[in-house]
C-alpha cells in the first residue's frame, strides 16, 4: 500500500477504501446494536489513531479511520472465531435445526433489519424522509436530489445527515433497554 | 457511561454532518475531521456506529412500499400545481433543457410532474426488485425483478421496449394512441387490458389475463410492425411463446400462477427442478446450480420468490437430492446418480 503516494491521492483513498469498507461496514451494522463491543471498539481505535502520526491522519482521516478500525475488528474476530457459526456440506440437516435467517450471508444484519428500519422510518419528518429515500433507495447523489427539490446542498445534507442521527440514536436507545 | 444522553446525541449528529460532508464530491475539510475524531473514543465510535447505519439503510425499502413522489407532492401541497403542459413532440435534449430551466423557478411539485410526463423513460430493476410505474397515460407497468423497460410515448402511439425481463402491463383505453410493447421481435398490441410480458434471451412470452391483444413479429428493428403479416390473438387466458418468429398458443389453466410473481410468489405445477432453481435465481443473489439427474425431478409448491430458504427447506426433506454450498451459490445433486 502506497501510504506515502501524494501523487493520486484520490486513486489511494478509493483503494485503501474498497479494501476495507465492505467488510467493515457489515461488521458495523451488526455491531450497533451491540453497545458494549461497540465502545470496547472505539476505544481500542481511539488508541491507535492517536498512535498513527497526525499529519498522516490528517491527509487521508476516513480511509485511516477505517483501516485502523478493520484491523481491530480482524484482531476481534481472531479472538472470537470459536464462537463463529460455520456451516459444512452437511448442510441440509442441520438446516431443518434452524430457522430460515441461517442463509443470510449476515445473520445479525438479516435478523435487526426488516422490523428495526420500519420502526426508524416512521419516526422520521416527511422532508427528511424523502431525502433519505432518494439518496439511499434510488441511488441519487446529494446535487441529483437538490436539484430535483429545488433546495440548497446543504439543505439535503443535513437532511440525510438528520435521518442518520436519528436511526443511529434510535438503534442506541433499543439496544439499552 | 459517564457522558450523559444529551452530550451522546450532539455528537451523532456531528458524526452524522460529518459523513454526509465526507460523502459529497468536492467537500473535504480532512484537517477538521481529524481533529474531530481525535476528540474522544465517543467521537470515533459515534462515526462508526453512523457508518453502519448508514450502510443498513442501503437495504431501506426495497419493496418501494413508500411512494417517494407522494411524500413530496405532499411537501409542497402549499405551492400551486401546474399541469404539465401538453407538449408531445418534445425531444429529449429539449426536456434536459427545459428541466434545468424549470429547476431554476419552479419547485419540486411542477417539476416532478414534468419528469413522470416527459417523453422517454428508462425503468430497471435490480435483483429482488419489484417496481410499480404509473405511466402518464394512467396504465400501469409492473415491473419484475432484474428487468429493463423504455418507454416512449408519443401523439400517435404508446410504445413500451422490455429489453430485459417480465412486466405486468394493466392499459388504460386509448382509441387513438394504441399501446405497444415490444420484447425482442416480439410487438404486442392492446387496447384497455391486462397482459404479461416475459422477455427471455430465447423469446417472449405473453399471457393475457383480461381482454385482448395483438401479437406479430417483426423483422429487425424497424420501428413499425410490418402490417403485411397477420397478427395472432391473444384472448383472456390465453398465452403465446414466440422463438425465432413463430408465434406457439396455448391456453393457461390458471392465470393468476403466470402473475403471481406480483405478490411475490413463485408457482409451479410439476415442473422441473432446473426450472424452479432458474426462477428463483431471477430473485436473489444466493444462487442454485442444479445438477442434471437432479433437474429433472418434478416440483409442486407454492414459495415465495425472494424466500431462497423456502426451497431450501422443502429440497431438505427430499430424500432424493443433496445440497452443498459454496459461498453465495447452492449446489443440488442428486442422491441417486455417482459423484
Amino acid at each position: 500500500m502506497a501510504l506515502n503516494d501524494k501523487s493520486q491521492p484520490r486513486a489511494t483513498v478509493g483503494s485503501l477504501f474498497k479494501e476495507y469498507r465492505v467488510r467493515l461496514e457489515r461488521f458495523l451494522a451488526r455491531r450497533a446494536y451491540r453497545p458494549v463491543e461497540a465502545s470496547d471498539l472505539a476505544q481500542e481505535v481511539y488508541m491507535r489513531l492517536l498512535r498513527f502520526p497526525s499529519e498522516r491522519v490528517i491527509e487521508r482521516p476516513q480511509a485511516y479511520l477505517y483501516r485502523i478500525a478493520s484491523n481491530v475488528v480482524h484482531d476481534f474476530n481472531m479472538r472470537h472465531k470459536e464462537e463463529q457459526v460455520t456451516f459444512d456440506s452437511d448442510i441440509a440437516e442441520e438446516f431443518a435445526a434452524h430457522t430460515a435467517d441461517v442463509w443470510a450471508s449476515d445473520p445479525g444484519d438479516q435478523l435487526i433489519a426488516a422490523e428495526e428500519l420500519q420502526r426508524m422510518l416512521m419516526k422520521l419528518p416527511r422532508a427528511q424522509l424523502t431525502a433519505l429515500l432518494l439518496h439511499k433507495r434510488d441511488g441519487m447523489t446529494v446535487p441529483e436530489i437538490a436539484k430535483l427539490l429545488g433546495v440548497p446542498l446543504d439543505t439535503v445534507k443535513s437532511r440525510i445527515a438528520f435521518a442518520l442521527a436519528l436511526c443511529r440514536a434510535s438503534a442506541r436507545d433499543g439496544s439499552k433497554r | 457511561m459517564s457522558t450523559g444522553h444529551e452530550d451522546n446525541m450532539s455528537i451523532t449528529r456531528e458524526a452524522a454532518r460529518w459523513y454526509m460532508e465526507l460523502h459529497t464530491e468536492g467537500s473535504a475539510c480532512y484537517e477538521e475531521f481529524a481533529r474531530w475524531l481525535r476528540r474522544s473514543p465517543e467521537h470515533i465510535e459515534e462515526f462508526l456506529a453512523i457508518t453502519g447505519v448508514s450502510r443498513k439503510l442501503d437495504k431501506i425499502d426495497p419493496q418501494r412500499r413508500i411512494d417517494v413522489h407522494e411524500l413530496m407532492a405532499d411537501q409542497s401541497a402549499d405551492v400551486v400545481r401546474f399541469l404539465p403542459a401538453n407538449n408531445t413532440k418534445r425531444t429529449r435534449a429539449r426536456w434536459t433543457l427545459g428541466l434545468a430551466v424549470a429547476a431554476a423557478f419552479v419547485g419540486g411539485a411542477l417539476l416532478l410532474l414534468q419528469w413522470i410526463a416527459s417523453g422517454s423513460q428508462t425503468y430497471v430493476t435490480h435483483i429482488g426488485e419489484q417496481r410499480v410505474v404509473k405511466l402518464s397515460d394512467g396504465s400501469m407497468m409492473y415491473l419484475n425483478t432484474k428487468s429493463r423497460a423504455a418507454v416512449d410515448f408519443s401523439k400517435s402511439a404508446r410504445e413500451v421496449r422490455l429489453v430485459d425481463g417480465e412486466a405486468l402491463f394493466v392499459v388504460e383505453h386509448d382509441a387513438a394512441r394504441p399501446f405497444r410493447v415490444k420484447a425482442g421481435n416480439t410487438v404486442v398490441q392492446a387496447v384497455g387490458t391486462q397482459f404479461d410480458v416475459y422477455n427471455r434471451p430465447e423469446g417472449a412470452t405473453v399471457t393475457v389475463v383480461e381482454g385482448m391483444v395483438q401479437l406479430s413479429e417483426t423483422s429487425a428493428v424497424t420501428q413499425v410492425h410490418s402490417a403485411s403479416t397477420t397478427p395472432t390473438r391473444l384472448t383472456a387466458g390465453e398465452q403465446a411463446d414466440t422463438r425465432h418468429g413463430h408465434i406457439a398458443k396455448q391456453a393457461v389453466a390458471d392465470v393468476k400462477s403466470v402473475t403471481a410473481w406480483r405478490e411475490r410468489q413463485l408457482v409451479f405445477r410439476d415442473e422441473p427442478l432446473a426450472d424452479v432453481a432458474a426462477e428463483f435465481n431471477r430473485y436473489n443473489t444466493l444462487q442454485f446450480q442444479v445438477d442434471a439427474d437432479a433437474g429433472r425431478e418434478p416440483l409442486s409448491g407454492v414459495f415465495a420468490a425472494d424466500r431462497p430458504d423456502s426451497l431450501l427447506l422443502f429440497l431438505a426433506k427430499d430424500e432424493s437430492v443433496q445440497i452443498e454450498r459454496r459461498g453465495d451459490l447452492m449446489v443440488i445433486h442428486s442422491r441417486h446418480a455417482g459423484p
